[in-house]
């Protein structure tokens, strides 16, 4: 029985235009039976936070949504998690597992934001460095227009910043998630180029709609 | 449409399917897989002139920005390049909007392909400060999808060649066993049981050949058997059982064909003096004994005499006949004398007073084998009359006319027509009693009224080459009474073989046979037994030349020793037409009956109808009922 996962935009209550993973009660019994309980309701959770009974606004979702994370889940390494030295873990495995390295964090959050209703175009997974550790790390900023400031979702500094005031991260490329997006609908199944980055993108949206236990 | 070319086209048909299917695929692929490279191509434009431009970006010195684009661009890979401000304004573009080279238009239209668009994001720092957009100039794609595609097609249409130049091969070797097996059929039906010798070694056609050579060698068989049967019956229906002498049907025969050959001979008429007295006195063992001795001394005659051709044959009882080719009266008389010598001998030895007595009469082409027996019985009378062991030459009494005499009269009646067609011999089929032919003859008469018998009138025209003319002539009446429907039931028309050999006569033939297509099944072309023998070749030519023109043969006047039964298969007439020896006094005949029944046996494997002539019994007519018989004519409609 393959569970489904639907990114999908419905109207809700006649107000708010949220969006909503449907996680089905049977795929969370079989999670419970084979994770644990903790990793049952850490999905149960996730699934509560996505619906969204009253309207909000974007920065008080993104508040939710980065400390939902930066709080129920714990930063490991991926060659200690997964044994393998990178690895783009889906939102549901991040919970499952309840940890993750920065890149889960990020694209758990992006996921989540995005099954909420704000608009991807204004989200960026970004490739900083972490100054203070000096080692490579990865954070999701959003853009209140083109041309503003973003604001940082980190799992480093579990505050929302302007990105000006993190002196600690030097940000290096940005990607937009909508593009690969079409690059993976195009591609999947073909060659598309050899960059492991975007390989591991496709793997991960691959997984998602998978979502094989 | 033979099955070789249903198969070639069929599996040609499919070849193409096949080809096509497979370049449209390749071609398709190869599109869809430029179309992804381009999109991958652009993608990694943008986003590495997207991190080339970024530090110039912050400067905002828009001259950089355009010569490292413009580096880029110039490359020539591209339709256009952007970029643009974050607030959607275009700060640089570059265009190339050359049409397509070297790829013509209908193949952009039928395989129109995806313009390839990618754009990336550049940052200073934290912020956007643009996006770099990139289209590819797809004339690059088109043309090499036009190359990728003209060689596929030729490759393509390279390989469908060899392919079918391959499967014609192998369907000419496979299927060529068929065609033997096709041969092997058509000759089977034609009569000629042979058999393949090269057995196929495809499963199917194994097993169908093997099955036919059996077939095949059975019937073959069954052919030669009966063929032995009928060989045998047809030597004990001619010989004499006691002496072994050819019976009076052959002497019949061979008088008749020397007579229409136009040779000239004698018969000697030879009669036992009192046979009947001498079975009285010593018995039936000892008269065998006699006859067998008197058969010996005429049986050697022909070895005796190398210039001298003699033939004996034994009548009934004690009459016997010689038939001597020769037209020196001084032989004939000499060998009369020397039988007489060796008849006073025999005498001697069988306590006999008298042996026999000779009567001999010259013969020639006028003459019917009855009036030469008539004259050599006269002969015999007189030699009778002259004494013990006697003989008697007898010269004919001259004909009405001279030869020359004849030859004009029969010439000027043949140019002018001057002659009727009767029709005689009906001959009806025994089941439905439905007319299966007549026989047309020739009546022809002087001026004056006086009926020329038609066999002189025929004979005439044998020895003066105007036969042919003559065949031509009733051909060409029978053929306009069909038109003017005095005619309605097929007709025989008997032909000489002087028109059998004649190329001329053919030709003549295959254009009046062309002309009159409805007529080829009404009339026959009949031919007698005993004129053919001499030159078979002919005539087995003849007969598959009307076969070829889709004509009807008759042979008619057969007897059992005039030609071989293996003859008789090669030849495939339409009709045999038994002589009227054998068709009379069948019911009483066991040897006759076995003869005709294994004809008719014959006949039915060869596809060839048996007919009986001139039946004068009502109890033969039975007997032919009850074999199976064609057909047979009634001698009280015979003229």
């Amino acid at each position: 029985m393959v569970a489904r996962v639907l990114v999908g935009v419905m109207l809700f209550c006649g107000l708010n235009i949220a969006a909503q993973i449907d996680l089905t009660t049977q795929l969370i019994q079989r999670i419970e039976k084979k994770y644990g309980v903790p990793a049952a309701k850490r999905v149960i959770t996730w699934r509560d936070l996505m619906i969204v009974k009253t309207r909000q606004t974007d920065r008080e979702i993104l508040t939710r949504v980065n400390d939902f994370f930066n709080q129920r889940t714990r930063f490991v390494n991926d060659s200690e998690l997964w044994n393998v030295k990178d690895y783009w873990a889906t939102p549901l495995e991040f919970l499952i597992k309840g940890a993750g390295d920065c890149e889960d964090y990020a694209i758990a959050k992006y996921f989540t934001l995005k099954a909420l209703g704000i608009d991807d175009q204004k989200m960026r997974l970004t490739y900083v460095k972490a100054l203070k550790l000096n080692q490579a790390h990865m954070v999701l900023t959003y853009f209140e227009t083109p041309r503003s400031v973003p604001l940082v979702l980190d799992n480093l500094d579990t505050v929302i910043k302007p990105a000006l005031q993190r002196k600690d991260l030097l940000p290096v490329y940005s990607f937009n998630g909508t593009g690969l997006w079409l690059a993976k609908a195009q591609g999947r199944g073909k060659k598309v180029g050899a960059s492991s980055r975007v390989n591991l993108w496709r793997d991960l949206n691959t997984r998602m709609e998978k979502v094989s236990f | 449409m033979s099955l070789y070319k249903q198969l070639l086209l069929l599996v040609s048909a499919l070849f193409c399917m096949i080809f096509s299917i497979n370049y449209v695929v390749s071609v398709k692929n190869t599109m869809e897989y430029l179309e992804v490279e381009s999109k991958i191509h652009a993608q990694d434009t943008a986003t590495s002139l997207g991190l080339s431009l970024s530090p110039h970006l912050v400067a905002e010195d828009i001259s950089v920005l355009e010569t490292m684009m413009n580096s880029i661009f110039d490359r020539g890979y591209y339709k256009e390049i952007n970029l643009v401000s974050p607030d959607g304004e275009i700060v640089v573009t570059l265009k190339n909007d050359h049409p397509i080279e070297g790829v013509p238009a209908w193949f952009i239209e039928l395989l129109s392909m995806e313009t390839a668009f990618a754009e990336s994001e550049i940052s200073t720092g934290w912020i956007l400060a643009g996006t770099v957009q990139v289209t590819i100039n797809p004339g690059v794609a088109y043309l090499k999808l036009y190359e990728q595609a003209q060689h596929a097609a030729i490759l393509s249409f390279s390989m469908l060649m060899l392919s079918i130049g391959i499967l014609f091969l192998m369907l000419k070797y496979i299927l060529r066993p068929l065609k033997n097996m096709e041969q092997l059929s058509l000759a089977i039906a034609k009569g000629h049981f042979s058999s393949i010798e090269k057995i196929p070694r495809t499963t199917e056609f194994k097993n169908v050949v093997i099955a036919m050579n059996l077939m095949s060698s059975r019937v073959k068989g069954m052919m030669e058997k009966l063929n032995r049967k009928l060989k045998r019956i047809g030597e004990a229906i001619q010989h004499d059982e006691l002496t072994g002498l050819v019976k009076k049907n052959g002497f019949d025969t061979a008088l008749k064909q020397m007579i229409s050959q136009d040779l000239n001979g004698f018969v000697v008429l030879i009669k036992i003096d009192d046979l009947a007295g001498f079975v009285e006195q010593q018995g039936m063992a000892t008269t065998d004994l006699l006859l067998k001795d008197f058969a010996n001394i005429l049986a050697e005659k022909n070895q005796d005499s190398e210039s001298l051709s003699v033939s004996a044959y034994r009548f009934y009882g004690g009459e016997f006949t010689l038939l001597v080719k020769t037209i020196a009266v001084g032989q004939v008389l000499a060998l009369a004398e020397k039988m007489q010598g060796e008849f006073i001998n025999l005498a001697k030895k069988h306590n006999k007073t008298a042996m026999a007595h000779m009567g001999i009469t010259p013969f020639n082409f006028l003459d019917t084998n009855d009036d030469v027996l008539n004259a050599a019985g006269e002969a015999f009378e007189e030699a009778k009359l002259i004494g013990l062991n006697g003989f008697c030459l007898r010269e004919r009494s001259e004909q009405a006319r001279s030869v020359d005499q004849w030859h004009t009269l029969v010439a000027e009646i043949i140019s002018q027509s001057q002659y009727k067609i009767d029709y005689i011999q009906q001959v009806k089929a025994l089941k439905s009693n439905k007319v299966i032919l007549e026989e047309a003859s020739i009546q022809a008469q002087t001026k004056s009224g006086e009926v020329i018998p038609a066999r002189i009138f025929v004979s005439i025209a044998e020895k003066f080459n105007l036969i042919t003319e003559l065949d031509k002539g009733v051909i060409k009446t029978v053929i306009s009474q069909f038109k003017s429907k005095q005619k309605t039931n097929p007709v025989a028309v008997n032909l000489s073989l002087a028109s059998v050999q004649n190329i001329d006569f053919r030709n003549w033939l295959k254009q009046l046979m062309k002309k009159n297509k409805q007529l080829h099944q009404q009339i026959v072309f009949s031919v007698s037994t005993f004129s053919i023998v001499n030159d078979m070749q002919s005539y087995e030519s003849f007969v598959s030349f009307i076969h070829e023109q889709n004509g009807v043969v008759m042979l008619k006047r057969f007897e059992t020793h005039s030609i071989s039964i293996e003859k008789v298969k090669d030849l495939k007439p339409d009709y045999i037409r038994l002589s009227r020896d054998l068709s009379n006094e069948v019911y009483s005949d066991t040897g006759k009956q076995q003869f005709i029944q294994s004809m008719q046996e014959l006949g039915h494997l060869l596809g060839v109808a048996v007919l009986a002539e001139s039946v004068r019994d009502i109890r033969d007519v039975n007997y032919f009922k009850k074999i199976g018989l064609a057909g047979n004519s009634f001698s009280d409609l015979s003229a």
